[in-house]
């Protein structure tokens, strides 16, 4: 703004706030702690708190900000020019060990053991794709610097996680698309990964009993690749630094990566990346963000349309702030639903759409609710706007557009369950341009 | 046996340092904007913020404003007047 800024942050994130300030050129940004959190915090208390002191340096806040306005400035708060951070091409020689241990400490890994990526190994699994080792695929962010990577160094990545070469074209479309599989967030999100195309057949990908577990060598190794690309090309993963997740998310072990079975659906149910605009012909990988799946089948309802209604019901309204609902279906769960007249997925987004329903007294109380719809309905946006003005009694729909309900058809037909939570659809993106 | 192995991770961006501004010599007739950056539910603390100031600083004109839109949101219009109108911001509150 170019005129003195104090900044105050929650105690837990005033060194997050430093990194970012150090990102952007100003490290030495003055930034005052304060207890955390300050969300729903009654007045008297948050006196209280601003009377008190900086957990951190022990002074007092309200000298803390007025010394951010006034202290005179060092020659290190003025210095201007540019600042770059030099990458070593290679580690070693050394043993195993030491190198297995080095990665572990550096932040390398997953902490699981890895594959050393040797020249020689990252030279074969270069093999799986066309493209040039040094060309640039993009970039990615998942903790607070965005790298820029090339096609080895994805490779690396890919050597590490024990991916075959055949998986590379997989994994080059994962890591182009810009994804960040593990992000910063608070908020512990998890992503999710499916595969559509010819290639989860040549990579012998699972889509049926199973493919949820880690039962399978290439849906094993994809997701866990998604998980050192974000670690080492996005400067992610690291707790307290780089990644905030307050408990963190089973599902990010895998991301729950799997190919959806397409040999097993019925007439009019079209592949989720067709439903995208891709061709059936094409290999295509889809992301989703959310936080939680619940496995359903016992309930009281004995049609499935109503059950899965109920964990419609359950999930975040789709306001200002992205959300959405992914439903896993079992082919013998779609045939029920094929029974019941659903004849495409459409059809059963659209119903879900219009029977989810919340009242507005309901839906302004949600978290996120307050954080995006409120302000943009403060902004005169639609439907927001003119919802602040309704009655708390009124209904109105948890999703506002069946494109924000996702269907996807996996499962060995064992038995019939389903899953599903409250995921949204974040992008799919094309496979065979990395092949 | 000892290997080598290559680096697996990607280049970090080359970063511009911008110099800070100025600092006031003292907070009397001034005018101090006071942001809340709409993280859901602090208005109570950002506005305590302002009145705890407004009695230790009785000499200081504090104004108070909601930044447009939701924490993620940038204000550019804000931005502006605050650097036509006013000396000094305090943003609050991250988190």
């Amino acid at each position: 703004m170019g005129i003195p800024t104090a900044a105050i942050e929650g105690e837990v994130f005033v060194n997050l706030s430093k990194m970012y300030a150090d990102l952007v050129g100003m490290p030495h940004l003055r930034i005052v702690g304060v207890p955390h959190p300050t969300s729903r915090v009654p007045a008297p208390e948050c006196r209280k708190y601003l009377k008190g002191n900086d957990p951190e340096t022990q002074r007092p806040i309200l000298d803390e900000i007025v010394e951010s306005l006034t202290q005179p400035l060092t020659g290190e708060d003025i210095r201007s020019g540019f600042v770059e951070s030099l990458e070593p091409k290679a580690f070693g020689p050394d043993t195993e060990d030491e190198l297995q241990r080095f990665f572990l400490e550096s932040n390398f890994t997953d902490k699981l053991p890895i594959v050393l990526p040797t020249e020689e190994r990252v030279s074969s699994m270069l093999k799986g794709t066309s493209h040039h080792p040094e060309e640039i695929v993009g970039e990615l962010r998942s903790g607070y610097e965005a790298c820029i990577f090339t096609v080895e160094k994805v490779a690396i990545n890919a050597v590490m996680a024990g991916a075959r070469p055949e998986y590379l074209p997989v994994i080059l479309a994962m890591a182009a698309s810009g994804t960040p599989v593990i992000t910063t967030s608070t908020q512990s999100f998890a992503k999710m990964i499916v595969v559509n195309g010819p290639i989860r057949n040549e990579i012998k990908m699972n889509s049926g009993c199973g493919a949820l577990s880690p039962l399978n060598q290439a849906n094993c190794i994809i997701g866990r690749t998604a998980t050192l690309l974000c670690i080492n090309l996005g400067a992610g993963g690291v707790p307290n630094v780089t990644y905030w997740g307050s408990q963190g998310n089973g599902l990010d072990y895998n991301h729950a990566t799997f190919a959806e079975n397409e040999e097993e659906l019925p007439l009019g149910w079209a592949p989720f990346h067709v439903q995208k605009g891709f061709k059936k012909e094409e290999s295509v990988v889809s992301f989703f963000q959310g936080y939680s799946m619940w496995h359903w089948k016992n309930t009281y309802e004995r049609e499935k349309s109503k059950a899965i209604l109920h964990l419609a019901n359950l999930v975040m309204p789709s306001g200002a702030f992205k959300s959405g609902l992914a439903l896993l279906l079992d082919p013998i769960v779609v045939r029920d639903l094929v029974r019941e007249s659903f004849e495409t997925k459409e059809s059963l987004c659209d119903y879900i759409c219009e029977n989810s329903l919340l009242p507005l007294d309901e839906f302004w109380q949600y978290h996120l609710v307050e954080g995006f719809s409120l302000p943009a309905a403060k902004q005169e946006i639609e439907p927001y706007a003119s919802w602040l003005k309704k009655s708390g009694d009124t209904l109105v729909n948890r999703y506002q557009r069946p494109d924000q309900i996702s269907i996807l058809v996996v499962g060995g037909k064992t038995n019939d369950f389903w899953q599903g939570g409250d995921w949204y659809h974040t992008g799919s993106f094309s496979i065979d341009e990395w092949r | 046996m000892k290997y080598t192995v290559l680096n697996p991770r990607g280049q970090r961006p080359v970063k511009e340092r911008i110099p800070m501004a100025p600092r006031l010599d003292t907070l009397d007739g001034k005018t101090i904007y006071i942001i809340d950056v709409r993280w859901p539910y602090t208005e109570n603390f950002v506005r305590e913020l302002q009145n705890v100031l407004l009695e230790k600083y009785p000499k200081t004109k504090f104004v108070f404003r909601d930044k447009l839109g939701s924490y993620f949101d940038n204000d550019p219009n804000l931005w502006m007047e605050i650097k036509q109108k006013g000396n000094a911001a305090i943003v609050a509150v991250g988190h």
